[in-house]
């Protein structure tokens, strides 16, 4: 068994595992030894690419590609760069945590924690392929596992916030599903075989006019998974209702297989496509940054003002991608990966307030800091990366993107550039409402005065997300380097 | 507007320096950050973190004195001046015994500014930049030792109020003391600190700009007079009955403030000018005598009138403050700076930007999914009706279906 099919093995092991156990007991631990077991692999990818990379310099690390259904030429054709494997080690983590946070899921442990390992494999496997039809597959796979998790286990008007999630976002597979088969149809410029292969595709110049027409379609796919202004209205009601290890790691990961699937297929394979479109999605993603912030200062439920917060920082990532040029791709890349822990560590802290409060109204909470004062010293230090202070990953991730983007000469850019930075200064004002309003100030409820503290799992849980958070932005050059050195081969196209 | 990129990027990088250095308009942070504890109010106040903004300017002094000939640092000279101006009226008026320090902050880091703005470049030339600089680090010692000694004030009476104190000399002769040397410093009284860093700031003011000189000099003379009404009011004045007895604070905290003390005394001696100038080579300062006679001469008629104010108690303030009605209730309201921003962001950015996206995005955007939703939903509701069940409506449906082909295909055939 090669490195990275392990990945999608081991969670499907886990799973048949699950099935066998009877209790709560039986199936967390299960779950848990999986998912460390797959932090432990996706470390030691790190290394192996590390050790691999210095000596092989193509665009995709240890590749393997096996026919699967020669009648379209339908490869399971996996492979990675640096940046799948900085995901990949981002997934592991926010699977373990998330499994940590969950450790008291009651109704139904074996079947929720099932879901959730479907959900990763899907993950995982999307960012290992490199065959376009493998990475669709994979994609719809990470989709389905939501509808239950949220229909399920979740809270509040769940039925309702599950289907929505999952129709609108089925409805931008169907879009991506055509953009899909464009590209395939169109494969075959000199005559030979046409092919789902990422890197055959990339050697191949696709005429202007279909780039011109499947582009927006291929964008829109992924984009709207990475809550592309209008199609983000499902994040905040799915985040709303989804419990809390599913929210963690559906704006943890989930929303970033969008920004990964627009950076790899539509970016890579219709470049120039991407640059007649560009001018249209950086208006709607510069949008989306600075609506999102506002919107999110208007709210009241710590859920929604999280998911208008993802609203805006992911539009970030699409800002940057856009921008076409190498210091924003590598801040839309660092963007992922920091908004990838610091909102699973978001959602983590309002699950465990939420558990002992039973309200996420900021408006009904007060005072926290003085009753739970470890959970409330996490939240201010996480909201305080998400503001982008340096230190943390977020600075280095904007920094980079806003830089890059300034590179740009012209006005149109330019504007829009300052626009989105400007989203930076409401980004403090919704974090700092509500640490002012929730853990500041007097203690509203009597009730609130025995609040029990975090428990082991819970900081354990914490603790994880919260240290690549510190290292990121503390020491980012490493990452930042392995991420550069693998978005070189996909600046030719553009430049 | 005709600037050139660069000229912009100064621009920026003065008003973030401003917002750290709390000059107008930016300046409101500052008073309201007095609820902290009193050592942090003195580390941020006095020695470090209110200062960067200064020491930013200072650094990148070079390019903004070439780029374009100081058009941005005659924004910096004027942005300075009027801060210190502003600043030390408010400070005159107000009665929480930290914000009037808040407010001489505010007003001596406008000098600061100021002398940046005035300053050249070569030898004696660039003295405005020597005094900047020179004025920041003997400011920090004794603003320093006035936060930490009205902290020992606030710690014997439990109040922050001017009204709750009165005639503590006798009761704390140690803070009476050092607090006295602060604010002689201060003032620029001879030969303390103050007395040399502002006397360059003044030389340099009068050597450029008459006009920024004499806003400068009427500065000089207010903060001499807030500063001793302070004191004053703190430690002269009326007898206040107190319900415990105040006595000196403990040795923990009397000992920085005499540490303090004999640094305001002494640091002015350094040859400042020897060490750190815009060139990077020293120079030797002189006294420009009728400069510095001037300023000490206002610096002293400040603290007398405030001696004749508030020395002994008397309502000589309270009518003084009512024949400036309106300007006094003005200046003591901050000029309402603080309810200008309330407005911008409560009123502006909360309810008539934030309120309306959150809505918008509620009704129009997430309304237009849903509505897909609603009317694929009613697309179903309407057709449903063909999947009847009944055997007859489906034999009718075959039957109409073959007839309407077969005309169809005769129809294409016969042509």
């Amino acid at each position: 068994m090669d490195i990275l099919s392990l990945f999608v093995v081991l969670p499907i092991i886990v799973i048949i595992a699950l099935v066998f156990t009877n209790n709560l007991k039986q199936a967390r631990q299960i779950a848990m030894t999986g998912s460390l077991i797959q932090l432990g692999m996706a470390i030691n990818l790190l290394f192996a690419y590390i050790k691999e990379e210095s000596i092989n310099d193509s665009i995709f690390v240890f590749t393997k590609d096996i026919v699967w259904f020669e009648q379209f030429n339908i490869h399971y054709n996996i492979g990675v760069d640096g940046i799948s494997v900085a995901l990949i080690l981002l997934t592991s983590i926010i699977v373990l945590a998330g499994v940590f946070i969950s450790w008291k899921t009651y109704d139904l442990p074996k079947e929720f924690f099932i879901s959730l390992l479907v959900l990763a494999t899907g993950v995982y496997g999307f960012f290992i392929s490199i065959d376009l039809f493998t990475m669709f597959l994979f994609y719809e796979i990470a989709v389905i596992p939501m509808y239950l998790l949220i229909g399920i286990w979740g809270s509040g008007p769940k039925e309702y916030s599950a289907m929505k999630l999952t129709l609108m976002l089925m409805g931008a597979s169907a879009l991506l599903l055509v953009g899909i088969l464009g590209i395939y149809l169109n494969s075959n410029a000199d005559g030979g075989p046409l092919t789902f292969s990422i890197l055959e595709i990339s050697q191949v110049d696709i005429p202007f006019e279909a780039q011109k027409l499947f582009f927006p379609l291929t964008f829109i796919g992924f984009a709207v998974l990475g809550a592309l202004f209008p199609f983000h209205t499902w994040s905040p009601d799915g985040h709303a209702s989804a419990p809390t290890a599913v929210s963690m790691l559906h704006a943890g990961v989930l929303m970033k297989l969008g920004g990964y699937g627009v950076f790899r297929v539509a970016m890579f394979l219709l470049p120039e496509g991407a640059m007649v479109w560009s001018w249209f999605f950086i208006i709607l993603a510069a949008t989306g940054v600075i609506y999102g912030a506002f919107a999110a200062i208007r709210q009241t439920d710590l859920k929604y003002i999280n998911a208008y917060s993802s609203v805006s920082h992911l539009g970030l990532v699409l800002f940057a991608l856009l921008m076409l040029n190498k210091t924003a791709w590598n801040g839309a890349i660092l963007q992922s990966l920091s908004h990838g822990f610091m909102t699973a560590l978001f959602f983590a802290l309002i699950g465990m307030i939420y558990t002992r409060t039973h309200t996420r109204d900021i408006t009904k909470l007060g005072g926290l800091l003085k009753v739970i004062p470890f959970i409330s010293v996490i939240y201010v230090i996480a909201g305080l990366a998400s503001l982008g202070l340096p230190g943390f990953s977020g600075f280095v991730a904007e920094m980079n993107i806003f830089v890059g983007a300034f590179q740009n000469e012209d006005m149109f850019h330019r504007v829009l550039t300052i626009i989105s930075v400007s989203a930076i200064v409401v980004t403090a004002v919704y974090i700092l409402r509500v640490v002012g309003i929730m853990l500041m100030g007097p203690v509203k409820n009597e009730s609130f005065l025995s609040l029990p503290q975090a428990t082991w799992y819970e900081t354990t849980g914490v603790l994880l997300l919260l240290l690549p958070i510190v290292a990121i932005g503390v020491a980012p050059l490493w990452l930042s380097d392995m991420i550069l050195k693998s978005i070189q081969p996909f600046l030719q196209g553009v430049l | 507007m005709g600037l050139s990129v660069l000229t912009w990027a100064l621009i920026l990088i003065f008003m973030g320096g401003a917002g750290k250095s709390a000059m107008f308009p930016l300046h409101i942070w500052l008073p309201d950050a007095m609820e902290g504890p009193t050592p942090v109010s003195a580390l941020i106040h006095a020695a470090t973190m209110v200062v960067a903004g200064v020491y930013l300017v200072a650094r990148l002094f070079p390019m903004y004195y070439f780029v374009e000939e100081g058009f941005v640092l005659n924004i910096v000279a004027y942005v300075g001046a009027f801060s210190s101006l502003f600043a030390a009226i408010i400070a005159i008026t107000q009665t929480d015994i930290k914000r009037v320090l808040a407010f001489s902050t505010m007003s001596q880091i406008g000098y600061m500014m100021m002398a940046l703005g005035v300053s050249g470049y070569d030898g004696h030339e660039g003295v405005g930049y020597m005094a900047s600089m020179f004025h920041l680090f003997t400011h920090a010692m004794f603003k320093a030792l006035l936060f930490l000694g009205a902290g020992s004030v606030i710690h014997a009476v439990h109040s922050n109020y001017l009204k709750d104190m009165g005639g503590l000399r006798k009761h704390m002769p140690i803070t009476n003391i050092t607090f006295l040397i602060a604010a002689l410093a201060i003032a620029g009284v001879p030969p303390l600190a103050g007395f040399w860093s502002k006397d360059e700031i003044l030389v340099a003011a009068f050597e450029n700009n008459q006009f920024l000189y004499s806003i400068g000099i009427l500065v000089a003379g207010l903060t001499a007079f807030y500063m001793f009404r302070l004191y004053f009011g703190i430690f002269w004045g009326k007898e206040t009955n107190y319900a415990h007895k105040p006595k000196e604070s403990p040795r923990s905290m009397t000992i920085p403030l005499i540490t303090l003390a004999i640094f305001s005394v002494v640091v002015g001696f350094i040859p400042f000018s020897e060490y750190v100038t815009a060139d990077r080579l020293g120079f030797v300062a002189h006294i420009n005598y009728p400069l510095a006679a001037t300023a000490v001469l206002i610096g002293l008629l400040g603290i007398v009138l405030a001696w004749i104010f508030y020395k002994k108690e008397n309502d000589l303030a309270e009518r003084f403050a009512e024949a400036f009605g309106f300007f006094y209730k003005w200046a003591s309201n901050k000029f309402y700076f603080d309810e200008l921003y309330l407005f911008i962001t409560r009123k502006l950015i909360f309810k008539r930007i934030s309120a309306p996206i959150a809505y918008f995005d509620k009704k129009y955007v997430d309304g237009t999914m849903e509505g897909i939703g609603n009317k694929t939903v009613v697309v179903a509701n309407k057709i449903k009706g063909m999947q009847s069940g009944k055997v007859q409506d489906y034999a009718f449906g075959f039957i109409s279906g073959v007839v309407v082909l077969a005309i169809v295909f005769i129809y294409l055939w016969t042509n």
